[in-house]
């Protein structure tokens, strides 16, 4: 309680209010421009933060992802171009409304779900958070070290195409993380003589290369045949909305668990979320025939389960240090440059501040109602906004905010390269998110990985030792070896019958 | 540029045993089980698998007549390719002139470069270059604290 009335004093001070704010009006920005995603608008933000004191800096990276995921909704409802990847499961049903002459109603199921489930995540995350990490005030290296396997492993397999696409891009993540001083002896690994390196690669100029820069050099590519939309005037939002609502509610609850739960688990992130409820939504009608007519069953429960996931994936971020999706990673790099290793301890060395932070998650996703009528009403003049204006000018702050970082030119460097290469990679079908997770967690993995086997005189048994630690191993070796096993078997019976 | 999944799994195995040859050359203390280079030696050999592994469904891919290379219509566009370019080139041309330029310098001409090969009109160019400089100066030097460089301003600024 104490806490909570410091925490209290910490959030209602007039200058965090105003840096959440204004990063709410960041991420409605950056959300409602088509292209330019969440996971960019945090990256974006992030320079920014680095010079602020814990609580407005993480409190703007919550009010920035959770306006972003929202405002994502505008383009995909009024020109059928999702904002955010996170709208794209309902897309084509929102604009279909828009056909339908209804607009406004989409745009109001979007903001009120999406507030409402922002809400739930709020309070899974609140509640459960100190529960689990009183838990895992028992956890040791041994279990860290599992837990991040299985989060990686997670990561890499969830994600949409090859599984082996996915372990690649770990892979590298986890390469560029073994640069800098070794964990065991203090080597500087791959620095090639340059002091510089031999600190290791920021995370953050690698996140913004990665995520903003690979997204620049894409828009870069259609300038020439983008044409700016033109988007007819839209009335009031909330007519005739509480009869929907209350028709879908079990819609929104099914929505806000398997938001919550799936946001949880490393690497599905709110994307993820929302397709699987989308197909829930359409599996479980009374109609599924309306389907893609501009039926409102899905949106209530898609819109509702992406911002339900957002609170999700900061659960096992906060709790184990392990992220949930590419803005929970972000969050963890922003938790260490402030000094806080996120994990069970945090609860009892910072629970002021982690009280500050779940009354912003409440009050960002109050607030977004307000402004999200806002950004819908002012829509027409951000979505239009040129492409030859846009383009520069985030550059530029790209340039800038991997700069400022260490004042090193270093950081533009690490930010280009990465660039360059995430663009190949996306271009391949190689996602990104398991590589920035894999930069993010790696130094984690090695250090727990030599103190584990430090503590067993080098046996690996030792990994399996502890009650948890061997559950969570057999769990994580299942997933590595049961599939390829699986497959082979299936080939081997299927041999026989198609020789 | 999508690239056949042979040419990647290929990329990655060189780079997997580039890096893996190279780890060799860390020392390892007497007493430590493990060298410096042993992380990422494993991670080079689970790299070298996974390149042997595209190599192979790359192969099987290219038996289907999936082609080594595909690019998009503006690779074969000179002007769309340039714009594009245009992005990496703009970072690079700050890495290696701003210290010698400053800030100022570097981010007008980069701004204006960009907007006008976009299709911006000069004066919106320039506005748009003036502002968003000004504007950046104010937030990161004003209001941040960074230390952006001057570079051939100083002696303007500070006086010589």
């Amino acid at each position: 309680m104490e806490n909570f009335v410091i925490a209290l004093g910490l959030v209602f001070d007039p200058y965090v209010l105003m840096v959440v704010g204004a990063a709410a009006v960041f991420g409605l920005f950056v959300g409602a421009i088509p292209g330019l995603t969440a996971t960019m608008a945090t990256a974006l933000l992030i320079p920014v933060t680095f010079f602020m004191d814990p609580v407005p800096a993480i409190g703007a990276v919550i009010s920035c992802s959770a306006m972003a995921i929202f405002a994502g909704d505008i383009p995909a409802t009024l020109l059928r171009i999702p904002g955010t990847p996170s709208s794209a499961a309902y897309t084509d049903e929102a604009f279909a409304m828009t056909r339908a002459g209804k607009p406004e109603t989409a745009l109001g199921i979007a903001v009120i779900c999406s507030a409402l489930g922002g809400i739930v995540g709020s309070l899974v995350l609140a509640v459960s958070a100190p529960i689990l990490a009183e838990f895992a005030l028992n956890f040791t290296s041994l279990e860290y070290f599992w837990l991040a396997c299985l989060g990686l492993t997670c990561a890499a397999l969830i994600t949409t195409g090859s599984p082996v696409k996915g372990v690649v891009s770990l892979l590298i993540g986890l390469l560029i993380a073994t640069s800098g001083e070794d964990i065991m002896s203090g080597y500087p690994r791959f620095s090639f003589g340059n002091p510089e390196l031999a600190a290791g690669i920021s995370l953050i100029p690698a996140m913004i290369g990665m995520f903003a820069v690979s997204e620049l050099i894409r828009n870069a590519s259609t300038m020439k045949s983008y044409t700016p939309p033109v988007i007819t005037h839209l009335g009031s939002i909330f007519s005739g909305l509480g009869p929907i609502l209350w028709r879908y509610k079990f819609n929104m609850m099914r929505g806000w668990t398997t938001g919550v739960l799936i946001g949880a688990l490393p690497g599905a992130g709110a994307g993820m979320a929302a397709w699987v409820s989308m197909a829930f939504a359409k599996k479980f009608s009374k109609e599924p025939e309306k389907f893609g007519t501009g039926h409102p069953e899905g949106l209530c429960e898609a819109t509702s389960s992406n911002n339900a996931g957002l609170g999700g994936a900061w659960v096992p971020a906060l709790v184990f240090g392990i992220p949930g999706d590419a803005i929970t990673a972000i969050v963890i790099g922003v938790l260490f440059m402030k000094g806080m290793t996120p994990g069970p301890t945090i609860f009892m060395h910072a629970g002021d501040l982690l009280y500050a932070l779940f009354i912003i998650f409440f009050l960002a996703n109050i607030a977004m109602v307000g402004l999200g009528w806002a950004a819908i009403r002012v829509s027409r003049h951000i979505i239009t906004l040129p492409r030859e204006v846009l383009v520069p000018v985030i550059l530029l702050f790209c340039i800038i905010g991997s700069f400022a970082i260490n004042t090193s030119l270093l950081g533009v460097t690490v930010m280009l390269v990465l660039g360059l290469l995430g663009y190949f990679m996306e271009e391949n079908d190689i996602p990104i998110a398991p590589a920035i997770l894999g930069i993010v967690l790696g130094r984690m993995i090695e250090e727990n990985f030599f103190n584990s086997l430090a503590k067993g005189r080098g046996d690996p048994m030792i990994f399996f030792d502890r009650p948890i630690s061997a559950v969570l191993g057999v769990i994580t070796i299942s997933i590595w070896v049961g599939p390829p096993l699986y497959r082979l078997y299936r080939s081997w019976r299927g041999a026989p019958r198609t020789a | 540029m999508r690239v056949n999944d042979a040419i990647t799994g290929l990329i990655l195995l060189v780079v997997a045993i580039a890096i893996f040859a190279y780890s060799t050359t860390f020392p390892q203390l007497t007493g430590m089980q493990f060298s410096a280079g042993f992380w990422p030696q494993t991670l080079c050999v689970l790299l070298a698998l996974c390149g042997g592994f595209l190599i192979f469904s790359g192969i099987k891919e290219r038996s289907g007549g999936q082609a080594w290379v595909r690019l998009d219509e503006w690779w074969r566009q000179s002007g769309t390719l340039f714009t594009v370019a245009l992005v990496p080139l703009a970072i690079f041309f700050y890495i290696l002139f701003s210290d010698f330029l400053g800030f100022i310098i570097s981010s007008l001409i980069i701004l204006l470069t960009m907007s006008l090969r976009f299709g911006l009109k000069p004066v919106s160019a320039i506005i748009l270059a003036v502002v968003t400089t000004g504007v950046m100066q104010f937030v990161f030097v004003d209001l941040l604290l960074v230390q952006l460089p001057w570079g051939i301003l100083e002696s303007v600024v500070y006086g010589s």
